[in-house]
């Protein structure tokens, strides 16, 4: 990574190294917890915080310059923007199979609706970054 | 079990107090961590770990943000002497406040036996009994939440999207720039 | 008893709201009333020697109805936790702004300074 850039943002190298090995861990630990929230304790909104968190160490201890590099402000602003446009489109398609006479309460098959949560959380990520201009 | 959960709810309490009561900001904000932290054990004492997870992890998102909206600035500590005679009226009127919360406790089951043993016609009662063949998700929280309660679950996205949405517009940096302009002019 | 003890930790955030003047202080006691009432609700759908709401597969249906804990109030819970870390988010942003405009976090300072 560029280190030599970026000494004089962030933190000393003790955090910088074990952030290296455990970020791509937290991540990784976000995304299982999304992909098995109807099997184990968890679910979207646990795991897409998780992968926020992932970011929000890496701006601490790099600093905002890196943490941005690897996640621009406007993909997380997408992102976000994109996941609860998901979530209102598949709420609409609940919304016609009760017009279309299929008055069950069941909705929707859970893993593409705990999925699109993973987005709408990354903006957390954003929010995090910001103040620390 | 429940001498425990005294235990951690008495810990918790005393965080709150210290948390309350300190003149140093960043200590302060520390204490409400081992606060979070505190209901976060309880919560799995009370088995709900879904909800254990994400009061850690929305916790540890709530510390950074405080940190770092207290740690930067220069006014860390608090200045200025209490008045004592509005802190006694107030904690008076807060004793009156918990004798009358007692008594709502007193309608209330006792602990250990939720609505869903004496409710036969309980909502939960068929999310129990009928949620894994209905949705699939073996995890009844994630099936409540995301298949029977779906729509509440949108409108908590909404809230949550505006929230960020109004912090993002607040802390925005160019509107500040053009409002010192148009000051300077 | 638990309850009350509940009910404690709710009057300890509440007095912190009422008494303090420092933005920050009102901020945190007013996450500190959130925990309160989560931990309220959740111990409301606790029941005795009761298990996780996740269905396993070696017990059976009957078995698991009469022993689980009420999922409800946990998918709720879930709800208002994640709805309190946004109003967090937004009212620490509020009180940034408040600082950089006032340079203090004073409420009562910030009336004197409005004129």
């Amino acid at each position: 990574m560029n280190g030599e850039k970026n000494q004089q943002s962030g933190m000393t190298t003790i955090v910088r190294t074990v952030c290296r090995w455990v970020v791509g861990c937290i991540f990784l630990f976000g995304v299982y917890i999304v992909l098995y929230g109807h099997l184990t304790p968890g679910g979207g909104f646990a795991g897409g915080v998780i992968i926020a968190c992932a970011f929000v160490l890496l701006t601490l201890s790099f600093g905002k310059e890196v943490s941005l590099t690897k996640l621009s402000k406007g993909v997380a602003s997408e992102l976000d923007s994109v996941g609860a446009l998901m979530f209102l489109i598949i709420a609409l398609l609940g919304m016609w199979t009760i017009w279309g006479g299929n008055s069950s309460p069941i909705l929707f098959r859970n893993i593409i609706l705990v999925w699109t949560f993973i987005s709408s959380v990354l903006a957390v990520f954003l929010y995090v970054t910001l103040p620390l201009a | 079990m429940i001498e425990l959960l005294g235990l951690l709810l008495i810990f918790m309490i005393i965080g709150a107090i210290i948390a309350v009561e300190t003149r140093d900001l960043l200590a302060s904000v520390i204490c409400v961590g081992a606060v979070g932290f505190g209901a976060s054990i309880a919560f799995l004492l009370l088995r709900a770990p879904d909800v254990a997870i994400i009061q850690i992890v929305v916790e540890v998102l709530v510390l950074v943000i405080l940190i770092r909206a207290t740690i930067s600035r220069d006014l860390t500590a608090i200045s200025g002497d209490r008045e004592f005679f509005g802190m006694v009226v107030a904690i008076v009127l807060l004793f009156v406040v918990f004798l009358f919360g007692m008594r709502v406790f007193e309608h209330l089951p006792p602990f250990g036996q939720p609505a869903i043993e004496t409710l036969a016609q309980s909502p939960a009662r068929v999310y129990i009994e009928s949620g894994l063949r209905d949705t699939g998700a073996a995890n009844l929280v994630t099936s409540v939440l995301l298949d029977y309660r779906a729509y509440d679950t949108l409108g908590e996205a909404t809230v949550l999207f505006t929230a960020i949405l109004g912090a993002l517009a607040i802390l925005r940096k160019k509107a500040r720039k053009r409002k010192e302009d148009r000051e300077e002019e | 008893m638990l309850y009350a003890l509940c009910l404690l930790l709710f009057v300890v955030g509440l007095y912190g709201v009422v008494t303090k003047k420092n933005v920050i202080k009102i901020v945190i006691s007013l996450v500190i009333m959130g925990y309160a009432v989560n931990l309220f609700l959740i111990m409301l759908g606790y029941r005795e020697k009761g298990v996780a709401p996740i269905i396993d597969q070696t017990t059976e249906a009957a078995k698991f109805a009469q022993t689980s804990v009420d999922p409800l109030p946990q998918a709720l819970v879930l709800t208002a936790i994640v709805i309190g870390l946004g109003v967090t988010a937004l009212m620490v942003a509020i009180c940034i702004r408040l600082y950089e405009r006032y340079g203090t976090f004073d409420i009562t300072e910030m009336r004197k300074l409005k004129g």
